[in-house]
C-alpha cells in the first residue's frame, strides 16, 4: 500500500521519502509539500498504532497524518475527537491508492513543532 | 548504608562516561570473558576509572545452554568465552565433552579445587599481571588521570572488593547445583583472606529460608533471580523476592541484586544493599541470553521508570509535561530543559549514557529520603494519572508500577490500597 500511496503523491508533484528513520523508528511517508514536512503513517485497519506512531512524529513536521484503507476509515472518522486531540490529521487511501484528507491537523498542535526535530527529518530526505 | 550502584562493564568506549561519572555510581562488575578476551583495555579501564569492582566469573554459561556460546563452526566457543575458558583450564575437558554442557557428575573433588584456584587467579593476579603491558598501551588515556597515578598504580596490587566464587544455575536445592555451588565457595573461601560474595541464581521459587541456610557461611552474596522480569512480573513473584530480601536483611545478609528495576531500588527499603545495570540494559537476564552486543540509545523517563526510545519520550514529555524531570538538576542541564534536545542523544551517545546515570542516581537518592509507605503511594498516583493517557503515544504499559505498589504493600505488611 505504501508503495501505491507514494506514487499517487509523486503524480500530485509532491517530493515523496519512503522508510525515513527518524532516531530508532521509520516514517512511511515523507512529504515536501512547499514549504511544509509532512509525516504520513500508513495502516490499513490499525489506526490506534498509526496515530501513537503519528504522535511521535509530530514534533518534527509541520502536519502529521494517519492514513487508512477506504474499508476501514470509518473507525478512525469516528474517533476524530482523539486525533483532533492529538493534533493528528487523517487520510482515507482509496482503491486506486489516491487519498482524501477526512480532516487536517488541528491549528493548535503547531506550537510543538521542533527545530532540531525539524532539521534532523532535513537531513534524512531529498528535498 | 547507601544503596549500592553498579554497573555492568560491557562496551569498552563507556569508560569516558564511567570516569567522569565515578562519583555518581559505586562500582563495576566486570564480566570474565570481557577481562579475559580484551585485558589490556579492561585493565586500563579499570585504572581509568579507579572504582571498586567485582569480577563476575560468568561460570554459569557452562551448564545450560551452551550451544549458544560456540563460535560458528560450532567445534569451540566463541573468541571471548574461550579465552575464559583457557583461564579456567577447561578446554581439555570442553573438547572431550564435545562441547556439551557439564552435569553435576563432571565435578570432582580435585576439579572444584582446581577451577576455584584458577577462578581466584583469574580475579586476584590477571590485573597485575598484565597490567605493566596494558599501561604502556594505553599511556596516553590513563595519563589524563595523572603520570603519578600510573606510576603508584604499577606497585600497588589491584585487587576486586571480594571475590566471586564460581557459580552455576540451580532450578531447586536438591538438583546437586545449589551444593556444588557452596562446594565452590566454600572451597574458594579456603583458599584467600579476601572477602568471598557468591553468586545465588537460581529462580523465584528457591528463595526461601532454606537457601539462605545453605548460605549462612557467607556475609554477603549477589542474587540473580534467572530470568525475572521486575517490569512483568506477577505480584505474587515479586512479593516472594521482596520478602526474600526483607528475611535476608534481618538475618544479617547484605544482599544486592546482579539486575534490577527501580522495583529493587525500592527494596533498599526492605534490606537489599546494592543492584547493577548495563547502561540502557540489565534489568534482568536470563540464563540462555546470548552475552555481547550493543544495546541501543534509549531515554528513561523517571517518573514512570520506564526506557522509551528517543521520539516517544519526546513525544510523552511534550504531551504530558509533569513527565519532564525538572526535580533533577543534572538531567535539566543535560537536556537543556528542552525535550527537544532529547533527540540529539542520538548521535551524542555518552550524554543518554550519562542521562540514564543521572537518572538512576535520582531514583536512589528519593528512595533514601522517603518513607515506605510515601514511596508506594508516589507509585499508585503516578499509575492512576499516566497509565490512562500513556498509551495514545505509546504501545509501552505502566502496569508494573501497579504491580510493584501492591508487591511492596504486601512483603512491607504496608496494608492495601485505600480507596
Amino acid at each position: 500500500m505504501e508503495r501505491g500511496v507514494a506514487r499517487y503523491f509523486e503524480s500530485q508533484n509532491m517530493v515523496v521519502n519512503k522508510q525515513v528513520p527518524f532516531t530508532q523508528k521509520k516514517i512511511d511517508i515523507v512529504l515536501r509539500n512547499q514549504q511544509e514536512l509532512w509525516s504520513i503513517e500508513i495502516k490499513i485497519h490499525d489506526w490506534k498504532s498509526a496515530l501513537r506512531q503519528a504522535s511521535q512524529n509530530k514534533i518534527a513536521f509541520n502536519c502529521s497524518f494517519v492514513a487508512v484503507w477506504y474499508d476501514f476509515a470509518h473507525r478512525a472518522i469516528n474517533n476524530r475527537d482523539l486525533f483532533e486531540s492529538m493534533g493528528i490529521g487523517l487520510m482515507t487511501i482509496n482503491k486506486d491508492f489516491s487519498a482524501n484528507i477526512e480532516f487536517s491537523p488541528s491549528d493548535e498542535y503547531t506550537h510543538y513543532l521542533s527545530p532540531v526535530a525539524h532539521g534532523y527529518i532535513l537531513d534524512k530526505i531529498k528535498v | 548504608m547507601r544503596f549500592d550502584f553498579l554497573i555492568r562493564f560491557g562496551v569498552h568506549k563507556d569508560r569516558e562516561v564511567l570516569r567522569t561519572l565515578r562519583s555518581s555510581i559505586s562500582g563495576l562488575v566486570i564480566p570474565a570473558h570481557i577481562l579475559c578476551y580484551s585485558t589490556d583495555a579492561t585493565i586500563a579501564a579499570i585504572s581509568y576509572i579507579k572504582k571498586d569492582y567485582y569480577i563476575d566469573p560468568m561460570t554459569f554459561l557452562y551448564s545450560k545452554n551452551i550451544k549458544e556460546y560456540l563460535g560458528e563452526d560450532r567445534k569451540r566457543f566463541k573468541p571471548s568465552i574461550d579465552k575464559m575458558t583457557a583461564s579456567y583450564g577447561l578446554i581439555d575437558l570442553f573438547v572431550k565433552k564435545g562441547y556439551t554442557a557439564l552435569e553435576v557428575k563432571d565435578f570432582s573433588e580435585q576439579m572444584i579445587s582446581d577451577f576455584s584456584q584458577k577462578s581466584l587467579n583469574l580475579q586476584l593476579k590477571k590485573v597485575d599481571e598484565r597490567k605493566e603491558g596494558a599501561y604502556k598501551k594505553y599511556t596516553e588515556l590513563l595519563s589524563k588521570v595523572g603520570k603519578a597515578h600510573i606510576l603508584s598504580e604499577l606497585n600497588e596490587p589491584h585487587m576486586p572488593k571480594a571475590i566471586v566464587p564460581p557459580y552455576f544455575f540451580f532450578g531447586n536445592l536438591t538438583d546437586g547445583w545449589a551444593d556444588l555451588n557452596i562446594k565452590f565457595a566454600n572451597k574458594t573461601q579456603g583458599m584467600t583472606e579476601s572477602p568471598i560474595v557468591p553468586i545465588i541464581c537460581t529462580n523465584i521459587d528457591c528463595l526461601n529460608d532454606r537457601l539462605l541456610d545453605k548460605y549462612s557461611n557467607f556475609k554477603e552474596v549477589f542474587i540473580w533471580i534467572e530470568g525475572l522480569d521486575e517490569r512483568d512480573a506477577e505480584i505474587t513473584d515479586l512479593t516472594k523476592y521482596a520478602s526474600f530480601v526483607k528475611e535476608a536483611s534481618e538475618k544479617g545478609f547484605i544482599i544486592r541484586n546482579l539486575y534490577g528495576t527501580y522495583f529493587s531500588i525500592m527494596l533498599g527499603k526492605y534490606g537489599l544493599a546494592g543492584m547493577t545495570n548495563g547502561i540502557f540494559y540489565g534489568e534482568y537476564k536470563s540464563i540462555k541470553a546470548k552475552v555481547g552486543g550493543v544495546p541501543p540509545v534509549r531515554y528513561y523517563l523517571r517518573k514512570v521508570h520506564q526506557f522509551f526510545i528517543l521520539p516517544e519520550a519526546i513525544a510523552l514529555i511534550t504531551k504530558f509535561s509533569g513527565l519532564l524531570d525538572v526535580a533533577n538538576d543534572k538531567v535539566m542541564r543535560l537536556i537543556g530543559r528542552d525535550p527537544q534536545n532529547i533527540l540529539l542523544f542520538e548521535k551524542n551517545h555518552s550524554a543518554a549514557q550519562t542521562h540514564f546515570i543521572y537518572s538512576r542516581e535520582k531514583e536512589i537518592e528519593e528512595v533514601d529520603s522517603q518513607t515506605p509507605i510515601k514511596l508506594v503511594e508516589e507509585l499508585e498516583d503516578v499509575f492512576v494519572e499516566y497509565q490512562p493517557k500513556v498509551g495514545m503515544i505509546t504501545n509501552k504499559s505502566l502496569n508494573c508500577l501497579n504491580t510493584w505498589a501492591s508487591a511492596f504493600r504486601r512483603a512491607g505488611e504496608l496494608g492495601e490500597k485505600v480507596g
